[in-house]
């Protein structure tokens, strides 16, 4: 049998043997997936809870709450007497947000009266205190100018005139990538690789940083006959494969989330996402080598890769981000991963178009891959290192 | 005594956890905020398409680029174009200004305006389009007040007439809408609930790999809560009272109130972190179970997606993590004047913290038999 596949035996032999090493290629993976899906598993928050504290108690203030509930974002939880109660059931997450409707609301506007409506949103809570505000704002929107041009029509105009007058512009709102502003897509398109790239380094530190460990990095690397990059292949052809395949299955599954099959390339997906995969096992190849340290490795990986997520701009975007964070976005290659992605599904882009973008991507696991292996090759064989606890 | 100096001269000897249970925290108190330093969104990159090329047009487009949320950064003639968007990599929402739109107005007949976003990140696509209608909304009240006041001949009543509702929001518990408020608090309890497991079970594990005698498993408990426990309190402090401040996010509530969260907080991180770890044998262990599972516990306390949107059984499982309840009973203290609900933190304090200890006797009496010498 060659060196190269002994090298994958004594690999799987050790993947079988350590807890750890397995969990975190099939079971940890699993477990993080299958718990990110379950929580977001909505494509959208619907009937977010809305109180409502009416005291005019009359035909305009209930058509205004009958408008209010008949949309699919907000759910009128309960009408209250007074706005001290739905304080309180703010409070207490009961409900998030609640309107009030003052006193002489209907005769101030048959009068020809400006009215004042008050909505208190908990905005501590950022989504769902936007989805109440913007759904009350639309409605609120809406019954003002129905109410202008019935005043205009009363006037003696004839309703598109009316119309034309209290409402010259119209709008007309388009949605460009996402298209149904599914949430859930969005989220989990961004989340699952992120997860995943985390597992790709610290399963990289694993099958390098453990052989510093148990002292039996040389005997590795002798193995392999001192070719360290045959060495490496046979380490990580078993870890790359089993990743790969998940990343392959996340890919799948925002394809089919999306409906993007008829209009998007999944092997250019693919492809993307596996040089971004090989780009985080070089990183993993230099922490190690820089640290020659299995715990310390695993520390500069959790430092490089846990973070990435406030960074990528999904949370926030880059735009508003300062110069510092802007310059830790360039050094994350899965901040491409998730930029490329975007392009090939929800722009039509293919390999070609996204190609400039991932060739940063293979600079850095180009520089990474030589740096790690030159220092790897450095510290093989120094004992001093060995056994570290 | 005894069995806690020699707990805490562990910590001393091995630096390895008294890095992830000090560095790490300080290291991201200062990383993690720096995205969100900004807070808002503001200024998000805007085209038009300005067809008409007025005085009109252009004071239109004045008044969109006035709105703090947008900024106009091209403003193009003609219709929409899909290749001049697609080399605008910047922009994030379009507007277009169809031609002869001031000529139909004057003569009293609607135009269409078109406009739309990047719906691939959903913050910026919302501010953008709620900016968007509310600039759009302000120059339709304008055409409109001219159309009353035609008709009335009184300004005043032409305003009220023009906007008969108006609509005031109050931003409760978090004034400035900021996002740094929103997200950095939650995610600094679980910055510390997984220090403080990942410590812990380093610390576990390290008797096992370095086959150190076990010890009396209850002294060791106690030795590890009353560790753990101080760690805790001083890292919130810290992250509370020092680093938030620092970013602009103040806390509202006393520090009795916060130690009243953050004790059963912690106790129930302690406990939780004794169940977690109790498989560990090697130091390392630790950081690599649960480094993953930092995102999905962020995510199960509902303080980013509300929990009643979660799948049933995440909704079952999300109370009985620690930070679930941490998460939301230091928001209620913190920034929303509220009192938590304390029975169900200290119910997750005693049945952790219980469970932990049941296991560590078990595993140690295990470990006694077959190996008396170790334990």
């Amino acid at each position: 049998m060659s060196v190269f596949w002994l090298g994958v035996q004594r690999e799987w032999r050790r993947i079988l043997t350590q807890p750890t090493y397995w969990a975190s290629l099939f079971l940890l993976p699993l477990l993080a997936f299958v718990t990110v899906n379950g929580v977001i598993s909505t494509p959208s928050v619907n009937n977010v809870a809305l109180d409502i504290v009416d005291l005019d108690r009359s035909a305009a203030s209930r058509d205004l709450q009958f408008r209010l509930d008949a949309s699919s974002s907000i759910s009128i939880a309960d009408q209250l007497p007074d706005a001290h109660r739905a304080l309180q059931r703010a409070q207490d997450k009961t409900t998030f947000g609640y309107l009030i409707i003052p006193a002489d609301y209907q005769r101030q506007l048959i009068a020809g009266e400006q009215v004042s409506i008050n909505v208190f949103v908990n905005q501590q809570n950022f989504m769902l205190g936007n989805t109440i505000s913007s759904q009350v704002l639309r409605q609120v929107i809406e019954s003002s100018l129905r109410d202008s041009a019935s005043a205009l029509m009363v006037g003696g105009q004839m309703k598109e005139q009316a119309l034309a007058n209290v409402l010259p512009i119209k709008s007309a709102r388009s949605v460009l990538g996402n298209s149904y502003l599914n949430y859930r897509t969005f989220l989990l398109a961004t989340m699952l690789p992120h997860l995943w790239h985390v597992l790709v380094m610290v399963v990289t530190v694993i099958a390098l940083g453990k052989e510093f460990k148990d002292g039996t990095i040389e005997q590795w690397y002798r193995a392999s006959g001192n070719h360290l990059s045959l060495a490496l292949t046979s380490k990580l052809l078993i870890p790359a494969v089993v990743l790969a395949l998940w990343i392959g299955l996340i890919d799948v599954a925002i394809f089919a989330e999306n409906n993007a099959g008829g209009y998007a390339s999944l092997p250019s997906l693919l492809v993307a996402s596996w040089l971004t995969q090989f780009c985080y096992h070089t990183a993993g190849l230099l922490v190690v080598a820089l640290t020659a340290n299995y715990r310390q490795a695993l520390s500069l990986a959790a430092f490089y890769t846990t973070p990435a997520f406030a960074f990528i701009g999904v949370t926030f975007p880059t735009f508003n981000m300062n110069w510092v964070s802007q310059l830790w976005l360039a050094f994350l290659p899965i901040g491409i991963l998730v930029r490329c992605q975007n392009a090939i599904l929800h722009w039509q882009q293919n390999l070609f178009d996204v190609w400039p973008q991932l060739s940063i991507v293979a600079v850095f696991a180009l520089c990474f891959g030589v740096l790690g292996m030159m220092l790897l090759r450095s510290k093989v064989s120094r004992q001093e290192l060995w056994h570290q606890h | 005594m005894n069995t806690l100096i020699q707990e805490i001269s562990w910590l001393n000897r091995h630096r390895g956890a008294l890095l992830i249970l000090l560095g790490a925290p300080i290291l991201y108190a200062f990383f993690y905020p720096l995205p969100y330093q900004h807070a808002v969104v503001d200024n998000i990159p805007l085209i038009v398409w300005d067809d008409q090329q007025s005085a009109t047009s252009r004071d239109w487009i004045a008044q969109f680029d006035a709105h703090p949320k947008l900024q106009v950064i091209a403003v193009y003639p003609g219709e929409p174009d899909q290749a001049v968007w697609q080399q605008q990599t910047d922009a994030q929402a379009f507007l277009h200004i169809p031609n002869l739109a001031d000529t139909r107005i004057a003569h009293q007949q609607q135009v269409v305006m078109a406009y739309g976003g990047k719906a691939d990140n959903f913050l910026v696509y919302s501010t953008a389009m709620r900016a968007i209608a509310q600039t759009l909304q302000a120059l339709n009240e304008s055409y409109s007040e001219q159309a009353f006041l035609t008709l009335e001949g009184n300004g005043i009543t032409a305003a009220q007439l023009a906007d008969p509702i108006k609509l005031d929001i109050t931003q409760l518990f978090n004034d400035n809408a900021s996002y740094m408020q929103y997200l950095v608090p939650a995610v600094f309890l679980v910055i510390v609930q997984q220090v403080i497991m990942i410590a812990l079970g380093m610390h576990w594990g390290y008797r096992f790999e370095m086959q150190r005698p076990l010890g009396q498993p209850v002294m060791v408990w106690l030795a590890h809560v009353s560790i753990y426990l101080l760690s805790g309190l001083a890292l919130i402090v810290f992250f509370y009272r020092m680093i938030l401040p620092w970013q602009g996010v103040f806390i509202e509530g006393s520090g009795l109130q916060m130690l009243s969260v953050v004790t059963p907080f912690l106790l129930a991180v302690i406990g939780f972190g004794m169940v977690l770890s109790i498989g560990f044998r090697e130091q390392e262990s630790a950081i690599i179970w649960l480094l993953p599972l930092a995102v999905p516990f962020l995510l199960m306390a509902g303080a980013s997606w509300p929990s009643f949107a979660m799948a049933p059984w995440v909704q079952t499982l999300a109370p009985w993590i620690p930070s679930t309840w941490g998460i939301n009973a230091m928001i209620d203290v913190a920034f929303m004047h509220h009192t938590p609900d304390y029975t169900v933190g200290w119910r997750n304090a005693f049945i952790w913290l219980s469970l932990g200890l049941l296991l560590r006797v078990l595993v140690v009496g295990k470990a006694q038999a077959a190996a008396p010498s170790i334990a």
